[in-house]
């Protein structure tokens, strides 16, 4: 019976996980460029169970007092373990603010950012300068083009999609010709499950995402990508959640009650 | 169950800022020379619950398992986008037509920048703002003049009485930042320099690339109603999610209490 116990606790603890990732995903709801992250749930090892019984012996009616054999009945599962938290690197809809520069990524790319801990990849594309006119993330941390870190020079800022360069207008010459400064580096991924989220609007490579330029994304100025968290499905999902949970738990005590039975009913003096 | 509450609270807490910011752009509709906030958000730390690459038996996790904690307000950005002229009949009524700022010297000597170019007169003749505090470079304008143009390019002129053309009474100047988005509001429809700002640009009104000024205009706020109305609707509808993520993880939490009776 504690066997059963455990198994109901570890369906229920899945399904606590499954509210703290949606949770996750409610909250970011109106962060740029945030993926949502989804739940993979794996069924835990099974065990063989065999049936003892005392030995029936060669001839049919007639037992072996005294010896007993076991017959093997099949496989009992323990229950379910979350797998994988993956991210769902779905476009998100493009939201349109106007300022130039704020970008949008549309395709499996992403924007290459250079932070103290080392490279990291975003899809926010909200940047401005810093003080040295640089451009940098709302972290403060540089953007990289093809040739490292951008600095952007006085004047305004056009955008080419189709090579993906900045080029910037000199305000004493606003009539004139847009001069290219520097092209995004942007990177696609052979392995977007090794892509994890690390906070701060930021993905890491864990070692096995496989980078390379991009060749599929275009870039838009003007634009940003809103979160693809969907209120929808995740409202969904709680209830889903929940349901699990409150079967698990009702199992859980289902579990306790036979225990009591056998305690207090079986076990009685009378 | 705790981990889900305190994340969907995260999130209640970024939509509150939210609509805080947005209720400021809308208590700032008509104030001459203001500009939008807009809030933005990034997602906090992933706590690991299995890190990708660490052995199992004799294999090895080809990807793990990681959690959010929910979001945080990253910045309340300062959009600087062009507001509307509006035409008065005051002829100090300054609007600045592309980027720039006026430069307005406080009363401890530090200089602060504004858009807001409702400039008055005071008793000695010195262009002031609303609040008093003098224009910089400082102009003066005599007692006995019957008529005071701004040029576009910033030059003040003033037709005193005898006079066949009008006098030059000085020039302003605009101040240009790399960053102006990094400026510190200060309240009174001015800012502050800080680090993020980088140093100012001083240069003429319509060179370098600074703006034109338009006398007898004033630049409307820069807040766009339909925009905070979507807003508005989008924060709601976040937040009620999010107390609806409270709820289930507050329901789950009391049915695993009640589950030892």
């Amino acid at each position: 019976m504690v066997r059963g116990l455990y198994t109901a606790a570890a369906g229920a603890l899945v399904a606590q996980s499954d509210v703290d990732t949606i949770a996750n995903n409610l909250a970011n709801v109106s962060t740029a460029g945030f993926k949502r992250t989804l739940m993979q749930v794996q069924s835990n090892d099974t065990m063989a169970i065999y049936r003892v019984q005392t030995d029936p012996g060669t001839t049919p009616g007639t037992t072996v007092p005294g010896k007993s054999v076991s017959d093997y009945v099949g496989q009992l599962g323990f229950g379910s373990h979350v797998y994988d938290t993956p991210a769902d690197f779905e476009q998100g809809s493009m939201q349109q603010t106007g300022a130039p520069l704020d970008l949008a990524v549309s395709g499996p790319g992403f924007f290459t950012i250079a932070t103290a801990n080392g490279i990291r990849y975003t899809r926010d594309g909200n940047f401005s300068r810093n003080a040295q006119g640089q451009l940098v993330t709302q972290s403060g941390d540089l953007v990289l083009s093809t040739n490292g870190p951008i600095t952007i020079p006085d004047g305004k800022v056009s955008f080419d999609s189709t090579t993906n360069t900045i080029a910037v207008t000199d305000p004493n010459n606003p009539t004139g010709e847009a001069v290219p400064v520097a092209t995004l580096r942007l990177t696609e991924f052979g392995n977007l499950t090794g892509l994890r989220p690390e906070g701060s609007n930021l993905f890491v490579d864990g070692g096995t995402a496989a980078p390379v330029n991009a060749t599929q994304s275009s870039v838009t100025q003007g634009y940003l990508e809103t979160s693809n968290a969907n209120v929808v499905t995740s409202m969904v999902g709680l209830i889903t959640a929940q349901q699990w949970f409150d079967a698990n738990t009702k199992m859980i005590q289902t579990q306790d009650t036979m225990n009591s039975e056998a305690i207090t009913s079986v076990g009685q003096n009378s | 169950m705790m981990r889900a509450l305190y994340t969907a609270a995260s999130g209640m807490v970024s939509q509150q800022y939210n609509l805080d910011t947005i209720a400021n752009n809308l208590a700032n509709v008509n104030t001459t020379g203001f500009r939008m906030n807009q809030a933005r958000f990034q997602d906090l730390l992933y706590q690991t619950l299995k890190a990708p690459g660490s052995p199992v038996g004799s294999s090895i996790v080809p990807v793990g398992s990681d959690v959010g904690l929910g979001s945080k307000v990253a910045s309340s950005e300062k959009i600087f986008t062009q507001g509307s002229l509006q035409q008065t009949s005051n002829p100090l009524d300054i609007a600045i037509q592309g980027d720039g700022f006026f430069q307005i010297t406080l009363p401890d000597g530090t200089t602060a920048y504004t858009r807001d170019g409702g400039f008055k007169e005071d008793a000695t003749g010195a262009v002031v703002t609303a609040d008093g505090y003098f224009l910089s470079p400082q102009i003066t304008i005599p007692q006995n003049a019957i008529q005071v143009s701004v040029g576009t390019d910033g030059t003040v002129t003033a037709l005193t009485p005898g006079a066949t053309t009008p006098t030059t009474l000085g020039q302003i100047t605009l101040v240009r930042f790399t960053n102006a988005a990094g400026l510190q509001p200060m309240g009174q429809n001015l800012f502050q320099q800080t680090g993020a700002s980088g140093t100012p640009i001083i240069s003429q009104p319509g060179l370098n690339g600074a703006g034109t000024l338009e006398g007898g205009y004033i630049e409307e706020s820069n807040v766009s109603i339909v925009n905070e109305m979507v807003n508005m609707i989008v924060a709601q509808n976040a937040y009620q999610a999010n107390s609806k993520t409270i709820t289930t993880a507050e329901n789950m939490l009391a049915t695993a209490i009640q589950t030892k009776q």
